[in-house]
């Protein structure tokens, strides 16, 4: 733990994070980027997870969802964690002592995990109605979701 | 009482205002219900704009994004509006008086007349034209327009809340 903070302190002592802890403007900025990379993360899963639930593109299959909205996924993905880093960087000693931050991490790293495995498998299949189908698609929203509320509660913690 | 800022005033000085204002709870929920209600509307506009721009679901007419997710994108943007309108009230001379609060709402409302232009003319007819390859350039004007409004209203509402706590 205590290495680990160490290391947390390194990482705010980092040319990158200083220039943003210094700026008036970059925080502000990367975290507007940030959130709209979110909006496309979370409207393009929104988008395959209702289908899995049954909702939304009902006239299309689950793999033709999946397969039209990954591209937006993946870019909200690219642009939320580049984005994050640079935040982090910039208040990362902050951070550590931050639940709400251990919270998003850890449903961060499950969403990306989830997404990987089950999510990829499920999604790729033309079942569709099962209890595991739905489960997934309400699994993901939860996870995604929780990411996104654990973000907004760093601010308030 | 007909000077908008004295009405704000009384807004945010009303008993309800004050104890959504001074709440350690209600008001960062309320904020977060805000931005995860944002994800899900602006989230689902900005997949139907993709559409419009040619970026997503190609091979599919318009309609078939636009009407399949209509009621989820307005549910969204109910509760968007809803806690949106609650924290106004909160804060209500505050964002009166605040200069990205007011590029905020211009923003919204050209997202919401380019909308209403779209969804009066074009929208119409959008069985003639919905399933072409290429979609009329009034199509696609539309989805810009949104995508930038709606960047916008994102962009001036996070740098409003900058300036409020």
């Amino acid at each position: 733990m205590k290495a680990l903070a160490h290391l947390f302190r390194w990482f705010e002592a980092t040319a990158i994070g200083t220039a943003i802890r210094d700026s008036t403007y970059f925080f502000p900025s990367i975290e507007v980027v940030h959130l709209l990379g979110l909006v496309l993360l979370l409207g393009s899963l929104v988008v395959v997870d209702l289908r899995l639930l049954g909702f939304g593109l009902r006239r299309q299959s689950v793999p033709y969802v999946a397969k039209a909205v990954r591209p937006f996924t993946w870019i909200g993905i690219g642009v939320t964690l580049t984005t994050g880093t640079l935040l982090f960087l910039s208040e990362a000693t902050k951070c550590f002592g931050n639940p709400a931050f251990w919270f998003k991490m850890a449903f961060l790293t499950a969403a990306l995990l989830f997404h990987g495995t089950v999510h990829r498998i499920v999604t790729a299949s033309r079942g569709t109605g099962s209890l595991g189908v739905k489960l997934t698609g309400l699994v993901s929203l939860a996870l995604w979701f929780g990411v996104g509320l654990g973000g907004r509660a760093i601010g308030w913690v | 009482m007909t000077d908008p800022l004295r009405i704000c005033q009384w807004l945010q000085d009303s008993q309800f205002g004050t104890a959504l204002h001074e709440s350690t709870y209600m008001f960062p929920l309320i904020e977060t219900t805000h931005v995860l209600g944002l994800a899900v509307s602006v989230g689902l506009i900005l997949m139907t704009d993709l559409r419009l721009v040619g970026a997503f679901m190609r091979d599919q007419p318009v309609s078939e994004v636009t009407v399949q997710l209509k009621g989820w994108m307005w549910s969204g943007f109910a509760v968007m509006f809803a806690t949106g309108a609650l924290l106004f009230w909160s804060e209500a001379a505050k964002c009166y008086t605040s200069p990205t609060f007011r590029w905020k709402i211009v923003f919204l409302f050209l997202a919401g007349l380019n909308a209403m232009v779209f969804e009066t003319t074009l929208g119409r007819a959008i069985s003639s034209w919905g399933a072409l390859s290429v979609l009329p350039s009034r199509a696609k004007f539309a989805g810009w327009a949104s995508l930038i409004c709606w960047t916008g209203v994102i962009l001036f509402g996070r740098w409003t809340a900058y300036g409020m706590k």
